[in-house]
């Protein structure tokens, strides 16, 4: 018993303020994406080439975050004269042309559907839903219930059945394996339901598009709300995309 | 229309016979070229034969017919000059026997009917006896008695070897036609005694025609006595038929499980012709006569190399190209010192390098070649006899031979330098004409461009000789004696399947053959095969017959478009349709789940019997993940495929990245520095670190200890963090590519790393130490879903799940790759096999992974940063890396084509090994257990579904 007061002190409390406060993630962290609508044609040209995920267009000058990774080979190209990542995490957008972008990103809260907040905005149960997901989102998900982030103190819990949930959120490029699976979960959960998409996978196919077996976008299959780009997404773009939207 | 190969040379040399000189003589090289261009075409497979029951194409046979044709063709070119430079009596009678002589020997290597093989190898005895007798002198005619004589002796033990042959079919009761190729087929019902007489009647018959010793004795007097071309054809191809009279008779024998027997006398008699070999050349007096000698040697040798079998078979195919194209060069260029000099005996020659220039470049390029000197192919070949004798442990075999190959060199070479550099005063009878000495330098010169590009074909053709059943035998045997499969899968190549295993023991053994298309089960003699022959099944549709557990594994219609092996319609939705193990009984109960789990986790499918709340068998059924990730890294743009490779499971980013990075790199020759062999150590450390810490707050969680599970929870996103400190990913994506690291290391992140991990350490060590000092944490753990080491070890399991049954392997230990080798990898093994040993193994690894780290701090890190490096790939050539993820060895395999490409992108998880642990887990466990074993493991469903 000693032992684990002892424990419980030392740990301590970890939980964090936010929304209250601000979160400053680490220098290397790569957020939302800003293109400089100056930079030279050849330099967007050498930075679109060597994208892997083919996500930017040099001639709109856009990036879709959709397909973007965030692996930052375009700042190295183009040294930061085309493209630079900034530090801000909060890059979900609720319509799926706002994923192409200049370096502008809508507010969410500004564009989330009114009735989910009257809602939901207590209380928001989801199911998730893994379709050929690499775990990576899924674990990013699931450390939303860690103590730092505690997302139950919101009233957003993730539940066992989609009969008890009020949406899902789906991952993962949705194998051709799965696919009749998250259609029979989506049919399960009550409406009104909201399904969010988690990740450059479930956008657009992710680092998978082209392969026969997956479905390029969760959107050609469902009625998507709200679209989380990341390859993962950050934890922290995750709470402030369901903070923003649902609450 | 093959049978117009060896028809073609018969009808010029009958009519060559009553034509005169000059016609018989263009007869000849036209011949040669016709023979050539219709080879080429049945290499290109344009032709087919008329009567399948006694004439094929097989690989062996197909190699020597090329080798055959493009001596002939050379040969008949030297000729015409040699010809012209000699007075041969009755020159009709010696065209038209040359091309008799061909038109025999190509009938011996198309020959599949055991009879007509054995009425073909006689042949070119009666064939080539009047082309010894050309020089119409007393030792000539002694020699052609000889040879006769001793060669029909020889065929008659041949004869009555193939007779017993059949008679082992007969006693056997196999009804099926006496062609090697269906022999072989049914070899396995043949009559073992009757099989084992007809073999050494075979070997001792054709043996002779070979020139093993100690049949040998008519060959130094045929080969010397022959006029140079007849002694170059009769030395480099002639002595290829007989071999592969004996070559076919060996593939029964393997074929029939009889390689134990057949390996050690073709040892032995290899080993009596090299000693034999070696004896007579240190003393030989005439030149012809030791280059004679040395072709007994390069027979005992090739003799000596199918015995070993495996590589040493290989080495013995690779020798017997290269000594036919160097020998036949070096009996040509005898040909030109004779006709200069005048003379066998090697004192009445001498100066040849300033005397005939131009003959002394072939010559001693020639004696360099069959010396087993570098780069020439000999030396390849038998330094892969050598290796393959080490590694079956044939210690004493292999000393002999290595001391022959030196006595053989030492005689060899003193009379080199006799013939090459004495003074000599002899007046030189002939000017060196080119067509005396080209046909010389094209065939050295073949041998050398064999040694540095092999077309692709032919070296389909050379490792096709190697087959299936050696393969499969082999195979079985290194993993029932304890070694494991890491690799076993298939690919196309040039229109054929065939299958490549990795292995191993301490080492890493590889090893390919052309696949059949079905063939019996390895895995009903030895469990571990059992994943891999399911996945081949898949991916090929190559059914293994009588595999125990032969279902799918990932739900895909396999890639040749041919039947499914498990009757499945991919068009239609097929995940769940799956033949489950059932038990019957009135209280048994069957649950069910997934494939959407309960929690936030991948998909799968669970099947559990129960009797009540004990499990009696569990098994898991997976797939549903399955987004063609192999496929993809083939068709993707290269600029793609480090990143699909990294992302095939997203929990060991690191270490699929790494072992994409470090076979690309071993493909395209690029070095990585040091520093980013430290920082790639640190990311997969990081990696591990944070999975195991997060699953042993996952298994707290799951006996209802919350204390640590929220701890760990926390921690495990610390940890996450300094992997995102490091590259700005918190699953280390995009940190490894190939060539070495896309982040420095500069000291501000070393201090940030230094601090962090300072700080954590104490939290993570007082946890652990809480949780395993729980007692009803204790009491939950132990005893909990035990696995016993024997089924570990027929399981495979891999990593911690290994480890936790008492199996140290560790690649960081054992194949250490990037900065492990200077890092001291404890082995970490526990006896218990339970959820108990799997939490310890990994909460010791934790502290050990984090001790690593913090060694690896202090000193700076320099590295050159890489971004996409732009690669070529080594052409033909194959790759397999092994690293130690968190969840246990993970690799990866290339295999590049002739341009480059990739051919075949092969990935296999440690959780293609290790679910079958889970299921072996849950045996007579509570179906409660579940949640606990399966944290425990905690494996992957993409790694698995690729």
């Amino acid at each position: 018993m000693l032992n684990v007061l002892k424990n419980r002190f030392e740990q301590g409390c970890k939980t964090s303020r936010y929304p209250k406060e601000k979160v400053q993630l680490l220098p290397r962290y790569r957020g939302r994406p800003e293109i400089n609508p100056d930079a030279p044609s050849d330099v967007a040209s050498a930075c679109a080439a060597a994208c892997p995920q083919n996500a930017i267009d040099p001639v709109a000058g856009t990036i879709d975050m959709g397909r973007c990774v965030f692996c930052g080979t375009c700042e190295r190209i183009s040294n930061g004269r085309f493209v630079t990542f900034t530090q801000d995490f909060a890059i979900a957008v609720a319509e799926k042309e706002h994923l192409f972008t200049k370096g502008d990103i809508p507010t969410l809260a500004e564009h989330s559907r009114q009735h989910f907040k009257k809602l939901f905005g207590r209380s928001l149960q989801l199911r998730q839903v893994s379709a050929a997901g690499c775990n990576a989102c899924e674990a990013d998900l699931n450390v939303l219930a860690t103590p730092f982030f505690d997302l139950a103190r919101f009233g957003i819990n993730f539940v066992a059945s989609p009969r008890h949930a009020d949406g899902i959120v789906v991952t993962g490029p949705i194998s051709r394996n799965m696919k009749t699976a998250l259609l029979q979960t989506y049919e399960a959960t009550p409406e009104p339901r909201v399904v969010i998409a988690v990740g450059s996978c479930t956008l657009t196919g992710g680092p998978f598009r082209g392969s026969p077996e997956i479905t390029e976008g969760l959107d050609t299959l469902l009625p998507v709300d709200l679209f989380i780009p990341g390859c993962p997404p950050h934890p922290m773009t995750n709470l402030h995309a369901l903070l923003n939207f649902f609450k | 229309m093959l049978e117009i190969v060896f028809l073609i040379p018969f009808l010029t040399g009958a009519g060559a016979f009553f034509l005169p000189n000059k016609i018989g003589r263009c007869l000849l090289v036209l011949t040669g070229a016709i023979h050539l261009i219709l080879s080429v075409m049945i290499w290109a497979g344009r032709l087919t034969p008329i009567f399948p029951e006694y004439f094929a194409v097989t690989p062996e046979g197909l190699l020597s017919l090329l080798v055959i044709s493009l001596l002939f063709f050379l040969i008949s070119i030297y000729t015409i000059a040699y010809l012209k430079a000699s007075d041969i009596h009755a020159e009709n009678i010696f065209t038209g026997s040359m091309l008799l002589f061909l038109s025999t020997m190509t009938m011996v290597t198309l020959s599949d009917h055991i009879m007509v093989m054995w009425i073909a190898i006689e042949a070119t005895t009666l064939a080539s006896a009047p082309l010894i007798y050309t020089h119409r002198t007393a030792a000539s005619l002694e020699a052609t008695w000889k040879y006769v004589l001793i060669c029909s002796v020889g065929i008659a033990m041949a004869l009555l070897g193939s007779v017993l042959v059949t008679v082992a079919m007969d006693v056997g009761k196999v009804d099926a036609p006496i062609s090697f190729t269906a022999m072989t087929d049914v070899a396995k019902k043949m009559d073992p005694m009757w099989l084992k007489a007809g073999f050494v009647f075979i070997l001792v018959g054709y043996g002779t025609k070979m020139g093993l010793a100690p049949m040998h004795t008519w060959l130094p007097d045929a080969h010397s006595e022959a006029p140079s071309p007849a002694s170059a054809l009769l030395s480099g191809v002639l002595l290829n038929c007989a071999y592969l009279g004996i070559f076919k008779t060996n593939k029964i024998m393997h074929a029939a499980g009889l390689a134990d027997f057949s390996g050690p006398i073709l040892i032995v008699f290899g080993l009596i012709s090299i000693m034999a070999a070696a004896t007579f050349i240190l003393k030989q007096t005439e030149y012809k006569r030791m280059l004679a000698y040395s072709s007994i040697e390069n027979m005992g040798i090739i003799a000596f190399g199918t015995g070993i079998g495996g590589l040493g078979a290989y080495g013995a195919m690779i020798c017997l190209i290269h000594h036919s194209l160097i020998k036949s060069s070096l009996f040509l260029t005898s040909g030109n010192i004779l006709l200069g000099f005048g003379s066998r005996l090697i004192e009445h020659t001498g100066n040849l390098v300033n005397r005939m220039p131009k003959t002394f470049v072939a010559f001693f390029g020639g004696f360099a070649g069959i010396s087993g000197f570098p780069p020439f192919g000999i030396f390849i070949g038998e330094l892969l006899i050598i290796i393959g004798a080490f590694r079956t442990g044939n210690y004493v075999g292999a000393g002999f031979f290595i001391l022959s190959l030196c006595v053989i060199f030492a005689g060899f070479a003193n009379n080199v330098m006799k013939i090459s550099f004495d003074t000599s005063d002899t007046t030189i009878r002939i000017k060196e004409e080119a067509s005396l000495v080209w046909p010389q330098y094209a065939l050295l010169l073949t041998s050398l461009v064999l040694c540095f590009w092999m077309p692709d074909t032919l070296h389909q053709t050379i490792i096709h000789a190697v087959n299936f059943d050696d393969f499969s035998t082999q195979a079985v045997e290194i993993v029932s004696r304890g070694g494991k499969v890491v690799q076993l899968f298939a690919f196309q190549a040039n229109g054929t399947f065939r299958l490549m295993a990795v292995l191993r023991t301490d080492v890493l053994l590889v090893a390919a053959c052309d696949a059949p298309e079905t063939y019996p089960a390895l895995t009903a003699k030895c469990e571990p095969f059992h994943m891999f022959e399911r996945e081949i099944a898949e991916q090929y549709g190559i059914r293994p017959e009588g595999h125990p557990w032969l279902k799918m594994v990932r739900y895909h219609a396999n890639c040749r478009s041919v039947d499914d092996v498990f009757g499945n319609d991919y068009t239609e939705d097929i995940p769940g349709r799956y033949d489950y193990y059932s038990v019957a009984g009135d209280e048994i109960h069957e649950v069910a789940v997934g494939p959407v789990h309960a929690g936030v986790i991948e998909p799968g499918h669970f099947r559990f019997n129960c009797i009540g709340e004990r499990v009696l068998n569990l098994e898991i059924q997976l797939g549903y993940q399955h987004r063609g990730a192999e496929d993809l890294l083939l068709k993707a743009d290269r600029k793609r495929i480090a990143f699909i490779a990294e992302n095939i499971a997203g929990d060991t980013s690191v270490g699929h990245s790494l072992c994409h990075a470090q076979a690309m790199e071993a493909l395209s020759g690029i070095q990585t520095d040091d520093g980013s062999k430290i920082i790639r150590t640190i990311g997969l450390e990081l990696e591990r670190i944070a999975n195991h810490v997060g699953d042993l707050g996952a298994l707290s969680g799951d006996v209802a200890f919350l204390p640590p599970a929220n701890y760990c929870g926390r921690m495990r996103g610390d940890f996450l963090n300094m992997s995102l400190l490091m590259c700005g990913n918190r699953f280390g994506k995009g940190l490894v590519r190939p060539g070495g690291v896309r982040f420095p290391m500069n000291d501000d992140n070393r201090r940030d790393l230094t601090a962090r991990i300072r700080e954590l350490k104490p939290h993570v060590k007082h946890t652990i130490d809480l949780l395993f000092s729980t007692s009803s944490v204790r009491s939950r753990f132990e005893g909990c879903g035990t696995v016993s080491r024997s089924d570990a070890e027929k399981l495979g399991l891999v990593g911690p799940a290994g480890r936790a049954c008492s199996i140290p392997y560790d690649v960081r230990r054992c194949f250490p790759t990037e900065h492990y080798g200077q890092l001291d990898i404890p082995e970490n093994a526990e006896p218990t096999g339970d959820v108990w040993a799997r939490a310890k193994v990994r909460a010791d690894e934790v502290m050990q992974s984090i001790a690593f780290i913090e060694s690896l701090l202090p000193d700076p890190v320099e590295t050159e940063i890489i971004d996409m490096a732009d690669m070529a790939l080594a052409p033909d050539s194959f790759v397999v890396t092994l690293n130690e993820a968190w969840r246990g060895e993970l690799s990866h395999c290339i295999l590049t084509d002739g341009a480059g490409g990739i051919l075949r992108y092969k990935v296999k998880d440690p959780s293609f090994h290790n679910w079958n642990g889970l299921s072996m887990s849950l045996r007579n466990t509570g179906i409660s257990d579940f949640p606990l074993n399966n944290k425990s493991y905690n494996l992957s469903y993409c790694g698995f579904d690729l």
